[in-house]
């Protein structure tokens, strides 16, 4: 007579203990894998923020690397800005650390959180920005407009300013751009009507720029941005240069001079002229 | 000048192209490898009525440019792009680029 044991044999009843056991481990809280494999198992998610998002939920130890990714790119308008101070109201411990592309859109922030937005967004810890665009352009004639001197040195990682400015002083630009020691990529849209009344004082460094330029004016054309370019002290190194809506006599010698200024480095030239008084009418706010 | 140019890169929202002749005259690289024209889709129907000046102005262009295919053998690309207004950029360069079309010497691209 076989031996039974709560009515089964010794095969089966060892068989489900092995089964038993192999369940509790996956089910308890030691990890199956080493965390370098787990971190590529995230990262292979990057692209997929539900799925980085229900990483958050499995484990703890999780959140730090899906993190990376959820907050890789920011853009903060006037409720994704609600929302993030509503969520991290504690700037230390928000994962603006994790942020590499900060994109900011003004055309509302200022109506919602009023002139001092540059302030409150810069008191996160944005300090591994790689790209940093703000997009200031505005129908508002004056005053309300975002201010970049709280933007000064928001990272000094950051390669790659985009501005889109139409009330914004020459001597904001150029201070913002200094603050920025590695900056290689400058990027710059002109929406402004108005002459540039102020100058900028060269400084005595200016990052190597050595990537690309792209510049943009709708209405007062390239010229004055290309002039105070070439004053910076350690002059342009850019590789790839493409100017849009060029128009005039004045624009084009602000082509050969940037041009002749770049001439060891350059290895790429866009030009496109302007299409005749539409573009202003269309994009330039009164 | 820029002695390590590669490439060339021409948007035309107008007609008139003589600022792209005059910019190609001052090219002195060796290194060019490919010259770019895009002209937009709406000077299309201008080229069309254009009278002597404007396709005066695309016939020095089109010297330019076979300069260029004799001397470097680089050959232009043209894209263009219909917007689905009437009157293709493809059927007009014939008459704007004569030389380079009889040469062979020019790809045509739709954007």
């Amino acid at each position: 007579m076989e031996f039974t044991l709560w009515g089964l044999t010794p095969w089966e009843y060892k068989t489900r203990r092995l089964e038993a056991g192999a369940c509790s481990i996956l089910t308890q809280t030691t990890m199956p894998f080493p965390p370098e494999i787990l971190d590529l198992i995230v990262d292979h998610l990057h692209d997929q923020p539900t799925a980085l998002r229900a990483c958050c939920l499995v484990s703890k130890s999780w959140v730090p690397r899906s993190r990376i990714h959820l907050f890789a790119h920011i853009e903060l308008t006037d409720t994704s800005f609600k929302r993030w101070m509503k969520t991290f109201p504690d700037p230390l411990n928000s994962p603006a650390h994790c942020t590499r592309t900060l994109s900011i859109y003004d055309h509302k922030l200022v109506a919602v959180a009023g002139p001092a937005v540059a302030h409150r967004i810069c008191a996160f810890p944005f300090h591994n920005v790689v790209r940093l665009a703000i997009d200031s352009r505005s129908s508002r004639s004056g005053g309300d407009r975002i201010s970049l001197v709280p933007f000064h040195g928001l990272s000094p990682a950051i390669r790659s300013l985009h501005l889109v400015l139409s009330h914004t002083r020459p001597s904001e630009i150029f201070g913002l751009m200094r603050s920025f020691p590695l900056l290689e990529d400058f990027n710059f849209w002109d929406f402004d009507r108005r002459s540039w009344v102020d100058r900028w004082t060269p400084a005595s460094t200016s990052p190597r720029l050595t990537g690309s330029l792209e510049l943009r004016s709708v209405v007062r054309g390239i010229g004055p941005i290309t002039r105070q370019l070439l004053d910076l002290p350690n002059g342009l190194n850019f590789t790839k240069i493409a100017l849009w809506w060029v128009k005039g006599a004045g624009d084009f010698k602000s082509i050969t001079d940037l041009v002749s200024g770049c001439s060891g480095t350059l290895e790429t030239l866009e030009v496109s002229d302007s299409y005749p008084g539409e573009f202003s009418l269309v994009l330039v706010p009164d | 000048m820029a002695t390590k140019l590669k490439h060339l890169w021409f948007g035309c929202a107008g007609p008139s192209i003589q600022w792209v002749t005059v910019a190609l005259q001052t090219v002195e690289s060796k290194n060019l490898q490919g010259i770019a024209l895009e002209p937009y889709p709406d000077i299309v129907a201008r080229i069309d009525l254009a009278t002597g000046p404007i396709l005066q102005q695309w016939h020095d262009l089109d010297r330019q440019l076979v300069q260029f295919w004799t001397s470097h053998s680089i050959r232009p690309k043209v894209t263009y792009d219909t917007w689905g207004r009437k009157g293709e950029m493809r059927d007009h360069v014939p008459r704007l680029l004569p030389e380079l079309t009889r040469s062979g010497a020019v790809d045509l691209f739709m954007g």
